[in-house]
């Protein structure tokens, strides 16, 4: 037996009871005698991980509360899950195939909605961006947490192989990559633009950063879920959807609180720019991968030699504690014999300790409309095929890179003169309108909504202001080329 | 984003002199993503109108504020299809540049795809989606094409000729 092994059990079994959780969102998180078997997943070591990865990635670093975890979230979202099921059945009280069709499903509803997030790599989505480059492409941790369920090895997968549930049908909920299940309303409990994750996440993140913007009326929303049978094209599926008649007020809340925690919190200038930098900085030490100290948690020189691809055991030896072991070490590095590369282990020295001890962050320039955001991604580019080390001090965010999902279906559909052809996907909000089920983008008499569907775009230059002077003059040699960044960039700090 | 796919996506509606339809270029870059994985890395999720990534509509909407392709858009009510193409030829001339000077080994492959009726290509997109993601019998990967696509059930027998045809690779 091995340290990680859980301890063999002894005596008779004893009858199941409730275990409750105290959750500053939810208050008591109850797992019920017939839920009980899901304790077997939060124990397993794949599920223990996820304590160790922060929610929020660098987020703590602007909000000092913002302490919370993968675990927490998870633990968050089946709650939220299972009384989706339970206020749907009492809604259908009368209509035995939805309550028959709930309860058979439910095992592997709740499953879906506390692993869901099984396959986080550290510091949440910024480790995906490390290694973006890579080929063939890396899976998204919706994809990794599929693998690690399917996998025989994992502790996880073979306690939902114990408990009969359906691996294959967990992956259809948790991942939109995944051929969508039937009916696809169970998907849209765990993993639509009005899931359980969601609720969650606006809420905890809301309350654990402190800054109230992502405060809606959940409960509410819950009261006026409802299934319908929308028609999609050719297809009438069976989705979740909202009651218009009780749920219109809260919809426009909810999407409210995204709209302004995307802006205000998932966006924060300063959380941006030290994940600009912790990306920069692991691509740095992957590129010195070969000289990295001694002391680089294993792990971690792994995945810079495999540039990522890892097997399963590989990643899950992956979380924010291993990483920031490696920053605290790679900040006391003088980089000794590097040679010609001494340099770039003076930036990563310099890097990892900007970020260990929370120094200034890296500033940036806003890059106004999307011709120069272009010109300022060909800079970044030319940068990196003149292997010219200031690669190293900058970086182009987007708002497409922002790790959270935006609103395109109802962006696209709100123009008005768009086609919403297209848009026509499985994961939109229906409301449900004198016993007719339409998407919500269609509902376009309230003016909130339409409010809302304003599209939001964002490029910000992120650099290191010791290289200011550096970068004007790279911006400047390429002026030809890239005319209106150039210009933006070298009137940074000119007032 | 990165510039890379964008200058790509950019090189395809050039290589192809246009491409009529969101639908169309949709389903032209997920297969090519199929055939050439590290080149079209964007990811694709099954929608009503077959496999969409909101990825490729955002990188679109970019190269058209950007003002390296143009959309015409349909006038309200009517089924025309949108149509893009390189807004001119100093734009192509910046992409060919900026991507790769020489003709990329993809561009023949999308020239056959675009030669396609746009429910063929919706009916091999699908069934190709499938296929990756469901377990190898032919009873299961017909069911779900059904499921999904009733409309074009009269087209699965000739989808997977065409995938077997275009893409040997995927086969079991």
């Amino acid at each position: 037996m091995t340290v990680l092994d859980p301890p063999p059990s002894t005596g008779p079994p004893q009858p199941a009871k409730a275990k409750v959780f105290r959750d500053p969102v939810h208050d008591l998180i109850y797992f019920t005698p017939e839920d009980r078997w899901l304790l077997d997943l939060v124990d397993t070591k794949e599920f223990q991980r996820l304590r160790r990865i922060h929610q929020l990635g660098l987020g703590s670093l602007v909000y000092p509360g913002a302490e919370h975890s993968r675990f927490v979230h998870s633990l968050g979202v089946f709650d939220v899950a299972r009384r989706m099921i339970r206020k749907l059945k009492h809604r259908h009280d009368g209509d035995g195939a939805i309550r028959e069709e709930l309860d058979r499903k439910s095992k592997t509803i709740k499953a879906a909605a506390l692993l869901h997030d099984i396959g986080h790599g550290p510091f949440s989505h910024v480790f995906e961006r490390v290694f973006r480059e890579s080929e063939p492409p890396l899976p998204k941790h919706a994809e990794w947490s599929c693998r690690l369920l399917r996998d025989e090895g994992t502790e996880i997968g073979g306690c939902l192989r114990r408990n009969e549930v359906p691996i294959d049908e967990i992956c259809r909920l948790i991942s939109d990559t995944e051929v969508p299940p039937d009916p696809l309303y169970l998907r849209d409990i765990v993993s639509s633009q009005l899931d359980a994750d969601r609720v969650d996440y606006l809420l905890r993140d809301s309350l654990m950063t402190g800054s109230r913007f992502g405060q809606f009326d959940s409960e509410w929303i819950l009261n006026a879920l409802m299934i319908a049978e929308p028609r999609i094209g050719e297809l009438k599926e069976k989705k979740l959807c909202l009651d218009a008649s009780k749920g219109t007020g809260a919809i426009e809340g909810f999407l409210f609180a995204r709209l302004q925690m995307l802006s205000y919190v998932y966006g924060h200038k300063t959380t941006r720019a030290y994940e600009a930098e912790l990306v920069q900085t692991l691509r740095l030490a992957m590129r010195l991968c070969a000289q990295l100290p001694d002391e680089t948690p294993p792990p971690v020189q792994t995945a810079f030699e495999k540039k990522g691809e890892l097997t399963n055991k590989e990643y899950l030896l992956l979380d924010d504690e291993v990483m920031w072991w490696a920053l605290r070490r790679w900040a006391i590095w003088d980089g000794g014999a590097l040679g010609s590369d001494a340099s770039l282990a003076v930036a990563l020295k310099d890097h990892s300790l900007r970020l260990v001890r929370r120094h200034q962050p890296w500033t940036f320039v806003r890059v106004r409309d999307d011709e120069p955001t272009f010109e300022a991604l060909q800079f970044y580019e030319r940068l990196i095929k003149e292997d010219n080390p200031l690669q190293y001090e900058c970086f182009v965010d987007t708002l497409e890179d922002l790790p959270y999902k935006d609103f395109r279906y109802l962006i696209q559909t709100g123009k008005g003169k768009r086609s919403s052809k297209e848009a026509s996907s499985f994961g939109e909000i229906y409301v449900v309108r004198d016993g007719q089920a339409e998407r919500l983008s269609k509902y376009d008499e309230n003016p909130v909504l339409l409010g809302l569907a304003q599209e939001f775009k964002l490029c910000r230059f992120y650099f290191n202001r010791r290289f200011e002077r550096e970068f004007k003059e790279s911006a400047r040699k390429f002026a030809k080329e890239f005319k209106e960044f150039a210009r933006q960039l070298q009137e940074f700090g000119v007032c | 984003m990165d510039t890379k796919s964008l200058l790509r996506v950019a090189r395809l509606v050039y290589e192809l002199d246009g491409v009529e339809g969101r639908t169309r270029l949709q389903k032209i870059v997920h297969l090519l993503g199929e055939q050439f994985p590290n080149e079209f890395r964007q990811r694709f999720t099954l929608h009503y109108f077959g496999p969409f990534s909101k990825e490729l509509a955002g990188e679109m909407d970019f190269l058209i504020s950007a003002k390296l392709v143009a959309e015409d858009c349909p006038e309200d009510g009517t089924d025309t299809p949108y149509r893009y193409k390189v807004v001119n030829d100093a734009a192509g001339k910046r992409i060919k540049e900026a991507s790769e000077p020489k003709t990329p080994e993809w561009v023949d492959f999308a020239r056959r795809l675009n030669q396609k009726d746009k429910p063929t290509l919706e009916a091999l997109s699908t069934l190709v989606f499938l296929r990756r993601r469901l377990a190898p019998e032919p009873d299961s990967l017909r069911r779900e094409f059904v499921r999904v696509k009733p409309h074009l059930a009269d087209r699965f027998g000739e989808a997977v000729a065409l995938a077997n045809d275009l893409l040997p690779s995927q086969l079991p």
